[in-house]
């Protein structure tokens, strides 16, 4: 009997003092202005939200925002309750009046009824997702929306006329987000002969190649959930000697996917805005011993667009969000961008390709 | 005032409540290892938000999501009434599976890997609960409601035939106890009861997708159950305070934000490890799991 209520009050204890910590907002330091970031710093794209951390680190300090800026960081792990949690903890108790983020698309779809409520100014360098786009008035994105990136690749399926396309994209909202962008803007002279798509931890293909095979498409277009996915589907295909033409999406470039293909990456083909400011590639490379990609890229930019707003405007939302929604020719890394009437960022984006493991751009 | 940050966790220590004492039903008290629960909740959570998004009240979604998880629990007590321990653990497995593939599949109706965004906060005899507080409040109401019911059920003399199955089935049968029936309304009772947590989900957070629902999210639910212990009321209660509110002080260490993600989940899964190892029965466990 006196072990059972010794046992309780221990719970009490604990739980007594989890709502403690909870319930009981720390002080907060009124001077600077604070910044919540929302990434997947866990989970299956882990690698790529400690990349764009990292790229937002280097913005932070490039831009010595110490003295006016904090950041706090929150974890998501592309996970629709783990990015509420995240988003209620940064607006209740950080008291942040503006976010980075959050990365994934199921993530940034979860808190837009929130961004109202609290009238949050929010600045995505992921989520491509074009059901994003003039979603909310204070969500804005630096990455450009799927609907752009394929626009590119059906200007080059016209030019090759390319008649047979498969489309194998991920089932998720990242992967069906690029199919239905490539089908609504798809003419009548190409036709998809083939369409499916792979899990988030599939690694074997050959089943859906052989499919693909039997259809005989002179291209694919493939856009899986992530380059490793995309390094086994592609060395799988040249396994089962098949050799139709790839097409990918920006996120195509990185190392990664050279890492797992091998030469089986030779000839991809995908969107990418050129980058203009190589110094930054060249000091996120020094620094982080890789390549970054466009999608981490863009995380400096969010940062770099948001910070400058901040210095004119400081904490105030209202002078923050028309800043952003007036933004023209702002000289990012990918070029110089410029905010549409959707909140989505428009960047001139090139054709590039795999050559020789060197990701160059893609001539005739 | 409390924080609005606290309010949320309460808000989703209730959806967890409710989800781990309808699967308490099946593991703890019936002793199926059912591993399809996470289906129910998906499909509780589909079947509201399509309901509300087509113009149905919000509590006739609320039922029908119970209703519809408890007809398709019935569907799958059919096939497994003659399975025992792995192999119905991997039966219900393979339906969590099927359920997943048709979310993920049927474009027309679920929007497949898209998801369902938009869903409304409910609305009911003219109260709308689209604050965090008012929500609060009605989950609360449900959930206690949802406690009693099945508080009642599991102490009733048709919750120790339960209690039987789960020690010696065949001892139950031989005292004429039709263990088939049981079973089936065992599981159609802990899916009706995971429905409504599906859709209490939905409607909270306001959008929905398959990834939602895959067989890693009942794992946090498992956690809860066998942390409690098996056909503790009691112990579920606790354990799902523990397990929801215990990686949120994690938050306020103040790790480097180059190890934040990674050391709050070693934290988290560290402190689960001491307190199996310490109470392996879980917190208030009766029984243990074969």
């Amino acid at each position: 009997m006196k072990k059972s209520w010794l046992k309780l009050l221990l719970i009490i204890l604990i739980i007594a003092l989890i709502i403690n910590l909870t319930i009981f907002i720390p002080k907060q330091n009124q001077e600077k202005v604070k910044i919540g970031v929302i990434m997947p710093l866990t989970g299956f794209l882990a690698n790529v939200g400690i990349d764009t951390k990292n790229a937002i680190d280097l913005s932070f300090s490039d831009l010595d925002a110490s003295k006016d800026v904090e950041l706090i960081y929150e974890d998501d792990a592309c996970d629709s309750a783990k990015a509420l949690t995240a988003y209620k903890k940064l607006v209740d108790v950080n008291k942040v009046n503006f976010i980075i983020g959050p990365f994934c698309g199921q993530s940034a779809m979860t808190i837009l009824s929130s961004l109202n409520e609290n009238k949050i100014i929010t600045i995505s360098p992921g989520a491509p997702d074009n059901e994003l786009s003039k979603a909310n008035d204070y969500f804005f994105r630096t990455r450009v929306p799927n609907k752009a990136e394929t626009k590119k690749l059906i200007e080059f399926l016209n030019k090759e006329k390319i008649k047979k396309i498969a489309v194998y994209t991920a089932k998720n909202t990242f992967g069906q987000s690029y199919r239905d962008s490539l089908v609504n803007q798809l003419g009548n002279e190409t036709k998809i002969v083939f369409e499916d798509g792979s899990s988030d931890y599939q690694t074997d293909f050959k089943t859906d190649i052989l499919k693909i095979k039997e259809k005989n498409p002179q291209a694919v277009f493939l856009v899986p959930a992530s380059r490793q996915q995309m390094g086994i589907f592609v060395k799988q295909l040249k396994e089962l000697g098949f050799t139709p033409i790839i097409l990918g999406g920006s996120v195509t470039e990185q190392q990664d996917l050279l890492d797992v293909a091998g030469n089986a990456s030779e000839g991809i083909i995908y969107p990418y805005a050129s980058p203009e400011n190589l110094d930054i590639v060249k000091e996120y490379k020094e620094k982080y011993n890789k390549n970054p990609s466009m999608e981490v890229l863009n995380g400096y930019d969010a940062f770099s667009i948001l910070y400058l707003a901040i210095k004119e405007c400081k904490s105030d939302k209202e002078c923050v969000r028309v800043k952003l929604n007036n933004l023209k020719d702002f000289n990012g890394t990918m070029g110089k961008i410029s905010v549409d009437e959707f909140g989505d960022s428009q960047v001139e984006l090139i054709l590039k390709t795999i050559k020789n493991d060197q990701f160059i751009p893609y001539k005739d | 005032m409390i924080s609005a940050y606290f309010i949320h966790l309460l808000i989703l220590v209730g959806i967890y409540l409710i989800l781990a004492i309808s699967l308490q039903i099946s593991i703890g008290f019936t002793g199926m290892l059912n591993l399809g629960h996470i289906a129910f909740f998906a499909i509780g959570a589909y079947t509201s938000a399509l309901l509300v998004l087509n113009g149905f009240p919000f509590w006739l979604a609320l039922l029908s999501a119970g209703i519809v998880a408890m007809v398709f629990g019935y569907a799958l007590s059919l096939p497994i009434k003659k399975l025992k321990g792995d192999y119905l653990a991997l039966a219900t497995m393979g339906f969590s599976f099927v359920v997943y593939a048709v979310l993920l599949n049927w474009t027309e109706l679920t929007r497949g890997p898209l998801g369902i965004p938009g869903i409304p906060k409910p609305s009911f005899l003219g109260i709308n609960f689209s604050s965090n507080f008012s929500f609060l409040i009605l989950i609360l109401i449900i959930t206690l409601v949802c406690y009693f019911l099945i508080n009642r059920i599991t102490n009733s003399p048709f919750g120790k035939v339960l209690e039987s199955i789960r020690d010696d089935e065949l001892a139950s049968k031989t005292l004429g106890k039709n263990t088939s029936k049981a079973k089936s309304i065992s599981l159609m009772v802990s899916a009706f009861f995971a429905g409504i947590a599906g859709s209490l989900y939905a409607h909270y957070i306001t959008f929905i997708d398959p990834s939602s629902f895959t067989l890693m999210q009942l794992i946090p639910v498992l956690c809860i159950v066998i942390i409690g212990g098996l056909a503790s009321m009691k112990g579920t209660l606790i354990a799902t305070f523990i397990i929801v509110l215990l990686p949120e002080p994690l938050r306020f260490i103040g790790f480097p934000s180059s190890v934040v993600g990674p050391m709050r989940q070693i934290i988290y899964a560290l402190f689960l490890l001491l307190i199996l190892l310490y109470k392996p029965k879980g917190i208030y466990g009766k029984v243990e799991m074969e």
